[in-house]
């Protein structure tokens, strides 16, 4: 069994992992096979019969004030809160990872340069940068958010994997490495990486919440996802108004976002224990 | 026949407080023959394991190796190889043992994925020609089923077995000269006297020269052919283990079996040497050990050079014979 | 359907609950609003709050009488009555019971004053171009003032009454105009009105106090607050939980409305307001104002576009029963409103008919249609802030996707869709405009050049009968209601509906009544029922 195959395994067999995975994957199938079967998020029924109806048959958790059916809104909006999510936070820790072994694996100038430059992005507030690029640019396609949520949320990524890069360069078997004759590059993607895959997967799932969050409050500002592309983050603020009234119009977006970034968690705390042998 | 390492002037400089420079390992000088085993021992602290580490150009920033060193692998100067060729080198024509193989493995790959990085590093064979060269060599080493051990993590595996790891990770690329470093400190007792046999073993089967780094003379006595004893980054003493043996000719030499406990003759007293081994930034400009000698007399106040005591046999001490 | 504005009677609402026996009415308001207030001194705010609670303690010489025509423009109020000399000249009488909040006499001295500083633009920037009619402004004693006028028009008493309130000429004429503003008059002003000056905690509320001896009669309630909120959500918690008592403007009404039983006391006001909602078009080309626009320059696209929406249904959708449909720029609760020309019905064939008629089919099955390659899609401007305007801006794009045409809603945050609309960087924008009483201030809006003119409208016809509407003296409904047709005609916008102004508040008041162009004005006429505190 390889490596990768025994991790998987062992996050099966751990109840928590388990139940993370198991939601991850009905949630992801959720993404993929709802928006074929459901009907059309944006399309606005009798708006004087059918608005803020509560959970029943016809729809299986109402419909908004725009009489649009909840179910089928949280459905893209899932698909697009994840594809964004994940994609941002990968790509994110992708970044985050290269700078921070670089920076701790070449100690000196290097180091010291790549973490000032760090340490400097870091003093920018994350959602300032957002607003201020997106509100120059007018419409932008959501690869270019991708993009820019990954750009701006790599800092505190480098910042770990090169403390534990360092930490790491010291311990013997990173020498007696060398000593076999292993190149920097080797040693670096071989050796260091897997020992800092820990905080890594810790730092890309903390991200993915983050992220959703994040784009939620680009919504409401209009800067994020344009109507009427259904978005959870914008389901909840549109419907704190009727909050009290109608909650299921923010109560199940809520729901479903929570689901998610537990699951997310859930799932990268297990693959973390998993791919440290000593805890196995 | 030359030598296959000739090591000479080997100095490694470190920055230390108020912008001095110390030298742990300071002025020295030995040579490596094929099939034969050298010993590098002293105290912890007097500079053999950084010693070992300046053959490969591996000592740990801020140190480095000063330029004015030799290091001649069968004629070609190591000190002047750019980083390229010095990986070709490590592993490939020496192989080093390190003395924790709990620490020096890297605990999240199998022992075969780290012998085989080892085989790749140095030869382009495939993921399966590796894999088959490392179960080999698992074999090799004295380890059973290692098939089975090849999927393995370190902390699956017991000390011996760890440090048969280690050995095999060394002679994967098939060197001539082998570095061991205390390899058997981190061992049981039992286990040492199994680890020591093979590297002779392997060392009478190969040819190589290795290069045995402790502070054990029980490990020297009947595995080296030939020692050095080091004491304050310099060697004192160099000869043949028997003569050493027979005839210590340095006072620390003398010292050091006073102090080491035997059971078999009548139960005598233990000499330690008094004091402890100075720090680099506290050595006196003459002998390093005279504060602790009881033969140190007024010469003793400048350095001595290595002195021969006999044919093959040099100690640095004003009490000895004349000029080496 | 209610047209006058003016003094209208509470309407009770089914889902208000019945007065509680014995339980009496608080000789304090508290009124929960979304803005802030720091300025009451007449034309240095220019927030629609600061206007309403001015008018509480800053009187005019008359008070709006329910028309902007004529001779029932105004009712008495800091002057007792007035006479007509000529056609170009009116004499008011001031009441002498009338006084300063400090003691002293109202005098004509006070009015010249006020007058001449309403009259410079230095000065008052907003209401001096609403004056430029008016030639002089002349003491007569001191108890008479004599405007005249340069021309003779219909609207001479309202333009003399409804613009300018009036200041102390004895505390304010002394202090720099730049400097009012920062000055002790402007922390503590004084006036004439029912209510006086209290106090101001910044950003949390603004309290005014009555005066007890104020000559048109005393008022009950003794002390108005009006509390400074954020949010929609946080005016309503206010109100049910009885941090306030009165909230304007719940929206959206639908919703919220069904909470108000939470707080048994409460009950429902709704009158219609001086506000229309429409989408208005712009006739320029976004990137070039001196080129037309590439769609909508063409009035049957226009027309097309606004006979596609079910513009009743929306209404509905979105205000329930509180907003009637708007066909022109004309509130159906201005006097004139009743003018206004029936809005076109809702014809999405007919829609359709109009832009395949002007060339505009989906020839690459995209679902949207297209014209010479460009595709009929147009960028929606809305503020982000207004929940309702959102909520249409939604259903347009909906409506308008059935027809082909592809609307991009573009929610922006206040100032940046104040910012766009100005130099016309849009193509169609969600307005909601509140009008005065007089039709002759739209002009401002639907004139030819006018700087509030954002979509760029112009016909000279319709300039030139609001100018003879303006002119009028006898009878300007003719051309008023000419000016509206033309207008309505023109589909300069889509006119969507004119939503009312909904409110909240405690039972046991009586004689309520709700001046729709300033709430609160009347409030110190009100009775409090059961026996008072």
């Amino acid at each position: 069994m390889t490596p990768r195959r025994a991790a998987l395994h062992t996050v099966w067999r751990r109840p928590a992992g388990r139940a993370g995975l198991i939601a991850l994957a009905l949630l992801a199938l959720l993404a993929l096979i709802g928006p074929l079967v459901l009907p059309d998020p944006t399309a606005q029924g009798d708006l004087l019969n059918g608005a803020l109806l509560p959970p029943g048959p016809g729809h299986l958790l109402g419909t908004d004030q725009l009489s649009r059916d909840v179910l089928s809104r949280i459905v893209t909006g899932l698909r697009l809160s994840l594809i964004i999510g994940l994609a941002s936070a990968c790509l994110a820790v992708a970044l985050g990872a290269a700078v921070g072994l670089i920076a701790g694996s070449r100690a000196g100038m290097v180091d010291t340069v790549l973490m000032r430059i760090v340490d400097a992005l870091l003093a920018i507030p994350r959602l300032f940068v957002l607003l201020l690029v997106l509100a120059v640019w007018d419409r932008v396609p959501i690869p270019a958010l991708v993009l820019l949520l990954a750009l701006t949320g790599w800092y505190g990524t480098s910042r770990l994997v090169r403390a534990e890069t360092v930490r790491l360069r010291g311990e013997d078997f990173v020498r007696a490495a060398e000593a076999l004759g292993a190149g920097r590059l080797r040693i670096a993607l071989h050796h260091l990486l897997p020992n800092v895959a820990a905080p890594i997967l810790v730092a890309g799932t903390l991200g993915v919440g983050d992220v959703i969050l994040l784009e939620a409050g680009l919504t409401y500002l209009g800067l994020g996802i344009r109507p009427p592309t259904p978005s959870l983050g914008g389901m909840v603020l549109d419907s704190r108004s009727v909050f009290v009234t109608a909650p299921w119009t923010s109560i199940f977006p809520g729901l479903v976002i929570v689901l998610t970034v537990l699951s997310v968690n859930l799932v990268g705390d297990a693959l973390r224990d998993a791919l440290d042998p000593r805890s196995a | 026949m030359t030598p296959l390492l000739e090591v000479r002037d080997l100095r490694v400089s470190f920055p230390a407080a108020g912008g001095r420079t110390i030298h742990p390992v300071d002025g020295v000088s030995f040579s490596l023959e094929r099939g034969r085993t050298l010993a590098l021992v002293g105290e912890s602290g007097c500079g053999k394991s950084l010693t070992g580490l300046a053959l490969l150009r591996l000592v740990p920033p801020p140190g480095r190796v000063d330029d004015s060193s030799v290091i001649r692998l069968e004629g070609k100067d190591l000190m002047s190889f750019d980083e390229a060729a010095m990986r070709a080198v490590r592993g490939g024509r020496i192989g080093m043992v390190f003395q924790d193989p709990m620490t020096s493995l890297n605990p999240v790959l199998t022992a075969g994925d780290q012998i085989a990085e080892a085989v790749r590093a140095h030869r382009p064979v495939t993921r399966q020609e590796a894999r088959a060269r490392a179960a080999a060599l698992l074999g090799e080493v004295g380890i059973a089923d290692p098939a089975r051990r090849l999927d393995e993590y370190p902390h699956q595996l017991s000390g011996g077995m760890r440090q048969r790891v280690m050995i095999a990770i060394a002679l994967a690329a098939e060197p001539e000269i082998i570095i061991a470093d205390e390899p058997t400190t981190a061992l049981d007792v039992t286990v040492q006297a199994q680890i020591l046999e093979l590297l002779d073993r392997l060392r009478l089967e190969r040819g190589m020269a290795v290069l045995l780094i402790t502070h054990d003379l029980g490990v020297v006595a009947g595995r080296a052919d030939d020692m050095c004893v080091m004491y304050a980054g310099q060697i004192v003493e160099r000869a043949s283990t028997r003569q050493v043996f027979e005839a210590p000719a340095h006072p620390y030499t003398h010292g050091l079996f006073g102090s080491v406990p035997t059971i078999a003759g009548p139960r005598e007293r233990l000499t330690p040497i008094s004091g402890s081994v100075p720090p680099p930034a506290a050595w006196p400009t003459g002998c390093r050990f005279a504060p602790r000698c009881p033969e140190r007399f007024a010469r003793c106040d400048s350095m001595p050079s290595l002195r021969r005591a006999g044919p093959g046999h040099d100690a640095r001490c004003w009490l000895t014979g004349d000029e080496a | 359907m209610l047209r006058r504005c003016g003094r209208l009677l509470l309407l009770m609402t089914a889902c208000s609950a019945a007065p509680v026996a014995g339980q009496a009415a608080p000789r304090r308001l508290v009124i929960a609003i979304g803005q802030t207030v720091t300025n009451v001194v007449p034309t240095l705010s220019r927030s629609a709050a600061a206007r309403e609670i001015s008018d509480l303690v800053f009187l005019r010489l008359g008070r709006y009488g329910g028309t902007s025509f004529g001779d029932r423009a105004a009712v008495p109020e800091l002057a007792k009555g007035w006479t007509r000399r000529d056609s170009v000249t009116l004499a008011f009488d001031l009441d002498p019971r009338a006084r300063w909040h400090d003691g002293t006499p109202v005098t004509s001295r006070d009015v010249v004053f006020s007058f001449n500083r309403a009259r410079d633009p230095k000065q008052a920037v907003s209401v001096a171009s609403l004056l430029v009619d008016i030639a002089a402004v002349e003491a007569e004693g001191d108890n008479r003032v004599v405007i005249r006028f340069d021309r003779p028009y219909g609207e001479q008493l309202y333009d003399a009454t409804y613009h300018v309130q009036i200041l102390p000429a004895h505390l304010v004429a002394s202090i720099p105009p730049d400097s009012l503003v920062s000055s002790a008059f402007s922390r503590a002003p004084v006036g004439s009105g029912p209510y006086r000056w209290d106090k101001l905690e910044p950003t949390e509320y603004l309290q005014l106090r009555s005066v007890p001896g104020f000559f048109l009669g005393a008022p009950a309630i003794e002390q108005m607050v009006w509390r400074f909120t954020t949010s929609q959500e946080s005016r309503l918690n206010l109100l049910l939980t009885g941090g306030a008592d009165v909230q304007e403007d719940i929206i959206p009404p639908t919703a919220n409305l069904s909470r108000l039983p939470e707080r048994p006391s409460l009950r429902v006001a709704h009158l219609p307001s001086m506000g229309v909602n429409y989408l208005l078009f712009n006739q320029r080309a976004p990137a070039d104002t001196s080129r037309p626009h590439p769609i909508l320059a063409d009035m049957d696209v226009r027309r097309a576009l606004t006979i596609g929406l079910d513009r009743a249904t929306m209404a509905k959708a979105v205000f329930g029963r509180y907003a009637s449909p708007a066909s022109s720029p004309a509130p159906p609760a201005a006097w004139f409103g009743a003018l206004a020309p029936q809005p076109v019905a809702f014809d999405p064939t007919q829609a359709a008919r109009l832009l395949a008629s002007r060339g505009w089919k989906d020839s690459d099955g995209d679902g949207v249609l297209d014209r010479n390659g460009i595709p009929l899609a147009l960028t929606l401007l809305v503020p982000s802030s207004s929940v309702s305007r959102m909520q249409v801006a939604l259903v347009v794009q909906e409506q308008w996707r059935q027809l082909g045409v592809k609307a991009e809603v573009v929610p922006l945050e206040i100032a940046q869709y104040l910012a766009r609309r100005k130099p016309g960087d849009f193509d169609v924008a969600i307005e909601s405009f509140t009008a005065d009483p007089s039709p002759w201030s739209l002009l401002d809006r639907w004139g030819c050049g006018a700087e509030a003119n954002y979509g760029r409208y112009c016909s000279r016809t319709a300039d030139s009968l609001l100018r003879a509407a303006h002119l009028a003296r006898r009878d300007p409904a003719p051309p008023i209601r000419a000016w509206l047709r033309t207008v309505a005609e023109d589909f300069p916008a889509a006119f969507l509906f004119a939503p009312d102004k909904v409110y909240a508040m405690p039972s046991g008041y009586g004689n309520v009544t709700w001046q729709v162009e300033s709430p609160w004005q009347m409030v110190w006429t009100w009775t409090l029922a059961g026996a008072g505190r």
